[in-house]
């Protein structure tokens, strides 16, 4: 019966044994440890936060980019679209203004031409007769001065007559 | 192991135990250096003795989450944490060799295979348990519980005395036979030298299910902790 009493002896002493270990364990681990070991979880807590933020911003950035991108590529697709249109529009307006005023300036030359032939003719009849007069004297005086046989008279008058159809 | 005759001291009107208070300073010591140890410069990137120093406490979050919820676990994890390593070592300190004197004084066994010190540790989980059901729900609504329902008053009386022997007691029956085994085992290796083997191999898978047990105890004693401190500060429903 030595156990039994040996332990109802120390009852109170391990009691207060265990008390203070415990207590003593717990203050140490408190005092000395336990601020670095939760710390690190809130850091790696707060790191993970930080990081899936700044990703999520980040995917937010780049989806606002693409956005950006398109608008401005569908805004440039109709500029450019309207740009062609734009020319092709000058360009048959230019067109079209061009062959008026070549057809005109055309027109004009064929009048111009008309008118400078119709002038030409009419000076060349007028020099024509001109010439013709002189040398209808020139052919008169030729035969009242020259002594001529009947024959001569008409073969000269007839060659006359001749080159003067020949013009 | 009681058994046997420990060293005592008088101090006083107590008598102090020498042989456990020797292995509660190891407890202590071991558990110290070791959390001390690994928790020097921690990283956010945890390696070697930090991933293990991690993994106990996830563990002990781990036990109590299912009772206590996440935030109320992560805010008790230091008293819990400090339980289940203390538990695990003390309960294994025994296993691990056995010192006698000539003279018959035992100077090596578990802390926790004295009912003495198993009650205690009950003791203070219990009085923890209750200072924070007063504490975090007002002494009033403490009190109303025990009433609730009235003609319940005597059973939750009963039970919260019920509850601090079966954490004590289950704990040192469980550590207090595995020592028992151990010692018999021994005495076994002393009757005959061919017996001795026997006894030996014995042993081996004797200590390596009393490990077994003994962290298991530990686990039990959070577990069972974590519920009635949920029942405490959560209104018993």
């Amino acid at each position: 019966m030595i156990t039994v009493l040996s332990t109802s002896a120390t009852i109170l002493g391990n009691f207060i044994l265990v008390t203070a270990s415990f207590l003593t364990l717990i203050i140490l681990i408190r005092v000395f440890a336990w601020k670095n070991l939760t710390g690190i979880f809130e850091q790696r807590a707060e790191k993970i936060a930080g990081e899936i933020d700044a990703a999520e911003e980040k995917n937010q950035a780049a989806a606002a980019l693409v956005k950006q991108r398109q608008v401005e590529l569908e805004q440039s697709r109709i500029e450019g679209k309207k740009i062609i249109q734009d020319a092709v529009a000058r360009a048959k307006v230019e067109k079209k203004h061009i062959v008026d005023q070549a057809d005109v300036e055309a027109q004009a030359l064929k009048d111009k031409a008309k008118l400078e032939i119709a002038a030409e003719k009419r000076e060349a009849q007028e020099q024509l007769k001109v010439q013709v007069a002189s040398l209808a004297v020139d052919l008169a005086g030729k035969i009242i001065l020259e002594d001529l046989d009947q024959a001569a008279h008409s073969a000269l008058i007839d060659r006359y007559i001749d080159r003067l159809g020949e013009k | 192991m009681e058994e046997s005759i420990n060293p005592t001291l008088n101090l006083g009107p107590v008598t102090f135990d020498l042989t456990m208070v020797l292995v509660s300073a190891i407890t202590i010591f071991i558990i110290f250096l070791l959390v001390f140890w690994a928790s020097r410069k921690m990283q956010l990137k945890p390696t070697g003795k930090q991933n293990v120093l991690e993994y106990v406490y996830e563990l002990t979050i781990g036990f109590t989450k299912g009772n206590l919820g996440d935030e109320e676990s992560k805010r008790y994890n230091l008293f819990f944490f400090v339980a289940f390593t203390f538990l695990v070592v003390a309960n294994n300190l025994g296993l691990m060799t056995k010192i006698e004197t000539p003279e018959g004084y035992n100077l090596w066994t578990s802390p926790t295979a004295n009912m003495a010190y198993d009650l205690g540790l009950a003791a203070i989980a219990t009085i923890f348990v209750h200072i924070e059901g007063v504490r975090r729900r007002g002494l009033g609504a403490y009190l109303k519980a025990f009433v609730t329902p009235l003609a319940m008053t005597p059973m939750n009386i009963l039970e919260e005395v019920t509850n601090l022997a079966s954490l004590g007691l289950r704990l040192y029956g469980n550590i207090y036979a595995g020592e028992v085994l151990v010692g018999l085992l021994l005495k076994l290796a002393h009757a005959s030298a061919f017996a001795y083997p026997i006894a030996f191999m014995l042993n081996v898978v004797w200590t390596a299910f009393s490990v077994f047990i003994s962290c298991l105890q530990g686990y039990v004693f959070v577990m069972l902790v974590s519920m009635y401190l949920n029942k405490k500060i959560s209104g018993g429903h």
